[in-house]
């Protein structure tokens, strides 16, 4: 059999699809050849089996960096119920006795899990360097490039952690990356474009109908997503900047409506996530309030539409979360509400006010105690305890917020368009040439609440409460009395 | 919130917040176990584990806005008026907890993890379904569900933890119709998707507040169902109960002192500091005072002569008085004269 054939076989007989979706072939090729490959695909468009797929074929284990617990943890979900046991999540919530027997036996994991602070561990390390890992595969690869302020600093620790585990080959995953941040995430990494295969594909979704509507105030934007909750076919997911907010509006929502609507945050319990995502996905719950927590890796396909309430802070976030809808290739909706200074928001959540390089030496030299630095202490001392220099950090955040009120410009620039939205993502993202069906967005098609049909929404599934006699025997599959 | 925290003060007694806080969270050093119990407050030990301290303080800085609450200087609060009249309009519709006599039996949070995993196992098994996403728990429960499944007598399994939910789920509705609901609804299982306690708190018609007394009421009851009848139920869940209301070092601490060691010996024996064991014997004090021997903890004279230092009734304005410098004999004595004190006074 040929090895092409016997891709196709395993793809078949393992994960249940006919035939791979674009990119992906040519990216679990360069893999399995041994290259580093740095894959940038859209949303939906099937990343997960770009590891997990070669990880059936490699020899050793296969380790995944992820930047977020609760992304981890739906893929964990996600593979476990494919029926995949040999796999294992590395975080800060492992913890006693479950760790060192994880530990003990890391080298039975086919799919090792792990935070980037945890690579940061030499007890990890170590473990992990024995286990000789086959792939290192670092999903939203993307964080590599901010560094700064607002993401995960631990990301700038890779190079070492690769180094440290034993070099094994790199899957770089990403949906959105501008040309410019695909060179940054290679330089950190300390390669170049020339030793790395480079699979890229569009980021655009011609199925998701892009709109904007700019409403007078708050009060106007609450009574607009009200008239577009009701007049929408669901599943829907509303993206919102607080998870106190995300909570009062379901709850607000669901009054006026009548509809079921659920908060989904990392405020909520591990196992009340879980809860929600199971009846979103069975359709007991048509609509999601969440926080940017919610759906990395929620397989739901036919999402009807992705509303923004709260501006997100660029657009490479933006085109992340509205790729949640239409995954099931029908036509779907993001639609954006702006309300004058709602730009004041992700610029407060992103300001952080930087201490003086005199100070940050004296902490540096141990002559201050950290604390000085404010919440942010252990971010700066992050930097310094990796040997940053305080003014290397202080230039390097002064870039980073820069570039933050570059990429809220951005963003703004995207409601206020008079041009086609499409085209304006799309030379964001570099791809200046693309060509699309028209109309695509509210510019093209101001009218389109009433000319654009979406398929119908399935029917709420309504569980009945009351009875607990009946759900008990539906639970354990008992004969009724 | 508010209600659930306003439930936790007193008109007539000034209450250290921090105190009411550690409790809830079940945080166990003797000061928190002794102002509990001087509050009357420690079946709440653990009824609140998930509680944020900046949470906490903005309901309380939030009750003494609406001035249903006062701090003092020494961050100890007392209800005002308007706080009296609040507390008793809701306590008439307030949920009555049934089972917090068992406060001390296990971490509701940890055993309520375990449940889940356990009854789904069992659920898609019953369905013949090994495929399938288990719930969110930690690795520890995962492992420890993992083995008591492979344990279980399979052929039995399915029907005899229906047989042994549907015990327990009577005797809960017995108390309540409604823990009963909470319990069963909120289970996740085969082609079943579970309720959040937010939504059934909605459908039941029941407080924020009142269902988070409920939810840790309903595990402290299930946990007590476990602890005495035998089944899979009994099987998954003991291994995560306490064996007694003391921590196990106390335990041990006790054991030692009962076999008639002294203090020194205990801290020699157990390479502990002297302090500690003074601690473990406290705790005992607080919580099973009838297991220990009063007269020879605290002799006559010794008692005599701290009646005379410390002479009023009530024991919570009492203020330890150090006389000379000591390695903590004196206020050891102090603490165990004012436990002793305080519960003849209560009784």
């Amino acid at each position: 059999m040929s090895e092409a054939d016997q891709l196709h076989q395993l793809l078949h007989d393992r994960f249940g699809y006919q035939h791979f979706r674009d990119g992906q072939e040519e990216t679990i090729e360069s893999l399995l050849a041994g290259h580093d490959t740095m894959a940038v695909l859209p949303t939906g468009a099937g990343k997960s089996l770009l590891y997990q797929l070669p990880a059936y074929l490699l020899p050793h284990g296969v380790v995944i960096v992820s930047p977020l617990i609760s992304l981890m943890q739906d893929q964990v979900d996600r593979l476990r119920q494919r029926g995949e046991k040999r796999v294992v999540m590395l975080s800060s919530q492992l913890q006693g006795p479950a760790r060192d027997q994880v530990l003990r036996s890391l080298a039975s994991f086919r799919f090792i899990f792990a935070s980037p602070e945890i690579l940061a561990n030499p007890a990890i390390l170590t473990a992990l360097s024995q286990v000789q890992p086959s792939m290192l595969v670092v999903d939203e690869a993307h964080c590599i490039s901010q560094w700064g302020p607002d993401f995960r600093p631990e990301y700038l620790l890779l190079r070492q952690a690769r180094q440290a585990i034993g070099h094994p080959r790199l899957l770089l995953l990403t949906a959105t990356a501008t040309p410019r941040v695909r060179r940054d995430i290679l330089a950190k990494l300390g390669l170049t474009g020339d030793r790395v295969h480079q699979v890229i594909r569009s980021v655009n979704r011609p199925n998701i109908f892009l709109a904007v509507d700019r409403v007078a105030n708050p009060a106007a934007k609450d009574e607009r997503l009200c008239q577009l909750v009701t007049s929408l076919p669901g599943p829907g997911v509303i993206y919102f900047a607080s998870r106190k907010l995300a909570s009062q509006m379901a709850a607000w929502l669901q009054e006026q409506t009548g509809q079921p609507v659920a908060p989904y945050h990392a405020g909520m319990t591990a196992v009340d996530r879980f809860k929600i995502q199971q009846q979103f996905m069975n359709n007991q719950v048509r609509l999601v309030c969440a926080t940017s927590a919610f759906g990395m890796g929620v397989d739901k396909n036919d999402i009807r539409y992705v509303i923004h309430y709260h501006l997100p802070a660029n657009l490479e976030s933006y085109m992340q979360e509205i790729g949640r809808a239409g995954r099931d290739g029908k036509q779907s909706v993001a639609i954006l509400l702006y309300a004058p200074g709602d730009e004041g928001l992700p610029s407060q959540l992103t300001t952080i006010s930087l201490p003086s390089v005199d100070l940050l030496t004296k902490v540096q030299h141990h002559q201050v105690r950290p604390n000085v630095l404010g919440d942010d202490q252990e971010l700066f001392t992050f930097y310094l305890d990796h040997g940053y220099q305080p003014a290397q950090i202080i230039t390097a955040f002064r870039q980073r917020r820069r570039q933050l009120a570059i990429s809220l410009q951005k963003m703004l620039d995207y409601t206020n368009l008079q041009t086609c939205r499409r085209r304006f993502l799309l030379d964001y993202f570099g791809e200046e040439g693309a060509d699309f069906p028209l109309p695509c967005c509210d510019v093209d098609q101001p009218r389109w609440g009433k000319e654009i049909t979406l398929p119908a929404a399935p029917a709420v599934h309504d569980e009945q409460l009351g009875d607990w006699h009946q759900r008990l025997r539906r639970l354990f599959n008992q004969p009724a009395d | 919130m508010n209600s659930y925290i306003l439930r936790f003060f007193s008109y007539h007694q000034p209450r250290r917040i921090r105190v009411i806080e550690n409790l809830l969270t079940s945080r166990r050093t003797v000061a928190n176990l002794f102002w509990g119990q001087q509050y009357g407050l420690l079946p709440w030990l653990g009824a609140d584990r998930q509680l944020q301290r900046a949470e906490y303080d903005a309901i309380i800085s939030d009750l003494v806005a609406q001035h249903l609450l006062t701090v003092d200087d020494h961050q100890q609060a007392r209800l005002t008026t308007a706080g009296v009249q609040r507390q008793e309009e809701e306590r008439d519709r307030q949920y009555r907890p049934h089972f917090l006599d068992w406060y001390w039996l296990a971490n509701t949070n940890q055993l309520a993890q375990r449940l889940f995993l356990g009854m789904q196992v069992v659920s898609e098994f019953a369905y013949h379904n090994a495929q399938y996403a288990p719930v969110t728990v930690g690795y520890g429960h995962l492992l420890a569900v993992k083995q008591w499944f492979r344990r279980a007598d399979r052929r039995q399994l399915v029907t005899a933890t229906y047989r042994d939910l549907d015990q327990l789920t009577r005797g809960l509705a017995n108390a309540d119709q409604r823990l009963a609901a909470v319990l069963v609804d909120g289970l996740v299982g085969h082609g079943l998707p579970a309720w959040t306690n937010a939504q059934l708190a909605r459908r039941l018609d029941l407080s924020t507040a009142d269902m988070l007394t409920l939810n840790h009421d309903l595990l402290l009851g299930v946990a007590a169902y476990c602890q005495h009848v035998p089944g899979p139920l009994h099987d998954l869940l003991v291994p995560l109960l306490n064996p007694g209301p003391l921590s196990q070092s106390a335990a041990r601490t006790l054991d030692l002192y009962r076999q008639g060691r002294t203090l020194d010996q205990i801290a020699a024996n157990r390479q502990l500091k002297l302090s500690t064991v003074r601690e473990h014997l406290l705790e005992v004090a607080i919580i099973c005072p009838d297991q220990l021997d009063w007269a020879r903890l605290l002799p006559a004279a010794r008692r005599a002569a701290l009646a005379k230092q410390y002479p009023g009734p009530d024991v919570t304005n009492w203020h330890f008085q150090p006389t000379e410098p000591d390695d903590g004999a004196a206020f050891f004595d102090y603490r165990l004269f004012q436990i002793q004190q305080g519960r003849e006074h209560h009784e």
